[in-house]
């Protein structure tokens, strides 16, 4: 892929995604098709076995992503792919699915041993690891941050299943003395955060909300009750017109982290998107009555990415608290930098 | 008192801006209000560009070449892009600083001249707007004619050289210290209300004018009944076409929406919630939230004034600003209220008499410039 603008990715992704929308959640051909476009290594330069193009791409197809609520892992496979370049490991870009890990570091135990890493413990939800052929899994090893790579399927891992609401895998893996070599591993940057995937779940949330918004608009356009359509309503009318100011806003969110995807900044982004879904979802069914609920209908395929989205990566609780806790820490000098940035 | 440097870029050609060096101008104005602020020249204040009238600060400002900014040079303007009033003017709102003044003519009347205004009007009033030598009220709302503009009933009737003027118009701010004022009246009666209406510029001390304070619940006067009574307005202050008054104001209006002061009138406050969070980490989800929620908002702002320098009005995306940012504004009045470890005192000078005077301004800033009621019915229109 070269660089391509985002224009063109958002019509391509509603193309490629749009008839995705109720497949049951799994890889095979729609998978394919995805990689054989390149987009799990977009924005990875294409000198280090990428398929080029920039971060405003990459975020073009995971708003794609969340628009048309397609079963794919791609965001994950996305910030997978960026720390893999990062390492210098080009050879994994080739494999069908690599995706990330960050387990809690009180849940795993990592020891160094004569040039191996030796792990045991476990790393809950993990998205999407029983289709993965390769996992990163972030430790903290011999004083650094590092990934270590591990195969899969794989016989010191043990997989159980599990999904978020939206079906999702989310899998724990139980890692029983696994052992690495050491030169499988690399260091990763000192970012306390998963700050590229948070980024790609913001926009695809923003695109979710953008599909919410538009279903519930035509739904009471097309819906008639009391004789005339539910938006000749004044209350419907202006219940849709305030999910559009927040669709407005939340886009906003999520081009100021882009500007400068920094962990701050991409987590100020998470936390406020999570107020412009949570209130779009309820908004959007409250709009929808019965229907709305129904497996058969939409709604529930985008709004139940809205409830769990902003609980993954880092939860709504500590994200908050931790920017909150920066922002006391620089105090009324540094919050107008920090605002702007 | 000498110019910012940054306008030593080369002139532009026609219907280009000049280049600014927008880093460089956030810096002057930053630290010409931190010395301000320092020498007491004014102290911080909520809803500072509506309740900080004070003259002497706003020629300083002009002083500096800091008003009109975005106008021609023959104006007395720099021509430089909307992206540097942007900066200019946030800068100076989370500052708290007193901008009243000028306010009204720097952000509506002198785009709303430049847009439609005649080229004797432009010359007679945009350059002395710049220089901050004139002030301007708005005259427009009237008492049976609020969030309805259109259903005012002030007359103009054109008479031998003019227009002849009677009504009354309500909550004009600062109309007691404005020099001049725009005024929209009704010109004649058409079939379809929103036609008919005319925009003019007056003298406040012409005959016929009469200012009457009203004091609003926290005590201050900034709002005022208006009343002209055989008010002679010379033909050349018409602004614009007679008759086109309403799309003229309508356009007025989307300017006047969607600029930073939607998001930072109680930015001073939210500061201090910043203090005062150190070592309250029960604080601290709430003032992550609202710190997120501004980042978003100033985005929102910096985007529409992007649009604006394209040539566009986003009249959807103004109101949507409107809405989202005031809301804020709001909340962050609130919670100072609830967490700061003090009661609001309007006899106080310090922090207890900001929370009181934010308190009280409060309502206005869903009301002021489209009530969000009205703005969401904006919004409930298809996009375009």
């Amino acid at each position: 892929m070269t660089t391509e603008n985002a224009g063109m990715l958002r019509s391509l992704s509603d193309e490629v995604l749009g008839p995705l929308a109720t497949t049951i959640a799994g890889l095979g051909k729609p998978w394919d098709t995805v990689r054989e476009l390149g987009w799990p290594a977009a924005g990875i330069p294409e000198a280090l076995g990428g398929g080029g193009g920039d971060i405003g791409d990459v975020l073009a197809l995971a708003e794609g992503l969340g628009r048309n609520a397609a079963s794919l892992p791609l965001l994950e496979a996305q910030s997978a792919c960026a720390a893999v370049a990062a390492g210098g490991r080009g050879d994994l870009l080739g494999v069908p699915l690599v995706v990330e890990t960050w387990p809690r570091w009180s849940a795993l135990r990592v020891t160094s041993d004569n040039g191996y890493l030796r792990i045991s413990g476990t790393a809950r939800r993990t998205p999407w690891a029983r289709h993965a052929s390769a996992v990163l899994i972030r430790v903290a090893a011999t004083g650094a941050h590092r990934w270590i790579a591990c195969d899969l399927p794989n016989e010191a891992v043990s997989i159980t299943p599990g999904t978020n609401l939206a079906g999702e895998p989310r899998d724990d893996l139980r890692f029983d003395d696994l052992v690495i070599p050491a030169a499988s591993s690399w260091e990763s940057p000192d970012e306390p955060l998963a700050t590229l995937g948070i980024l790609l779940r913001c926009a695809a949330l923003a695109g979710a909300i953008d599909a919410t918004v538009a279903l519930t608009s035509r739904y009471v356009r097309e819906r008639e009750q009391f004789g005339r359509p539910l938006q000749a309503l004044q209350s419907v009318a202006q219940a849709v017109a305030m999910m559009r100011a927040q669709l407005s806003a939340a886009r906003a969110a999520v081009d100021a982290a882009a500007q400068s995807p920094v962990s701050g900044n991409v987590l100020a982004a998470h936390v406020d998107l999570a107020g412009y879904a949570g209130r779009v979802a309820r908004t959007a069914h409250d709009l929808h009555g019965a229907m709305g609920v129904t497996e058969e209908y939409g709604l529930h395929r985008l709004t139940k990415r809205l409830w769990a989205w902003p609980e993954e990566g880092i939860r709504q609780l500590d994200a908050r608290t931790e920017l909150g806790r920066r922002t006391a820490a620089g105090g009324a000098a540094e919050l107008w930098d920090s605002v702007i940035a | 008192m000498t110019a910012a440097s940054p306008m030593s870029a080369p002139p532009a050609l026609p219907g280009e801006r000049a280049a600014v060096d927008l880093g460089q101008l956030r810096r002057e104005v930053q630290d010409f209000l931190t010395d301000a602020r320092a020498s007491g020249v004014f102290a911080p204040a909520v809803d500072c560009w509506l309740r900080g009238f004070d003259l002497g600060f706003s020629r300083e400002l002009a002083a500096r070449g800091w008003l009109g900014v975005t106008w021609p040079q023959r104006y007395g303007g720099r021509n430089w892009p909307n992206a540097a009033r942007f900066v200019i003017t946030e800068e100076l709102l989370r500052f708290g600083a007193p901008i009243t003044a000028h306010w009204m003519g720097d952000r509506q009347i002198g785009p709303s001249l430049l847009r439609h205004g005649s080229d004797q009007l432009k010359e007679e009033f945009l350059p002395r707007i710049a220089a901050s030598e004139v002030t301007f009220c708005i005259c427009m709302s009237e008492p049976d004619a609020g969030s309805d503009l259109a259903s005012l009933t002030t007359r103009a009737d054109q008479v031998p050289g003019g227009w002849l003027v009677n009504g009354a118009k309500v909550w004009t701010s600062h109309a007691q210290h404005a020099s001049h004022g725009y005024l929209l009246a009704r010109t004649s009666r058409e079939d379809r209300r929103h036609q008919g209406l005319t925009e003019f510029i007056i003298d406040m001390d012409w005959p016929g004018v009469t200012v009457t304070p009203i004091a609003d619940m926290s005590g201050a006067r900034h709002f005022n009944e208006v009343t002209f009574l055989d008010l002679f307005i010379p033909g050349g202050r018409v602004l614009g076409t007679a008759g086109a008054g309403w799309r003229q104001v309508t356009e007025q209006l989307s300017f006047e929406r969607g600029g930073p002061e939607r998001v930072l009138t109680a930015y001073p406050l939210l500061e201090h919630l910043a203090a005062a969070a150190e070592g309250r980490p029960d604080l601290h989800a709430e003032l992550g939230t609202a710190f997120a929620r501004l980042r978003t908002l100033r985005r929102m702002a910096l985007a529409l004034t992007d649009a604006l320098d394209r040539g566009e009005a986003p009249v959807q995306q103004a109101a949507a600003l409107k809405i989202v940012g005031t809301e804020f504004e709001q909340h962050v009045v609130d919670l100072a209220a609830r967490v700061l470890d003090i009661e609001a005192d309007p006899s106080d000078g310090g922090v207890a008499g900001l929370l009181a005077s934010a308190i009280t301004a409060s309502p206005g800033f869903t009301i002021r410039g489209g009530a969000t009621a009205v703005l969401l019915s904006i919004l409930a229109k298809e996009p375009a």
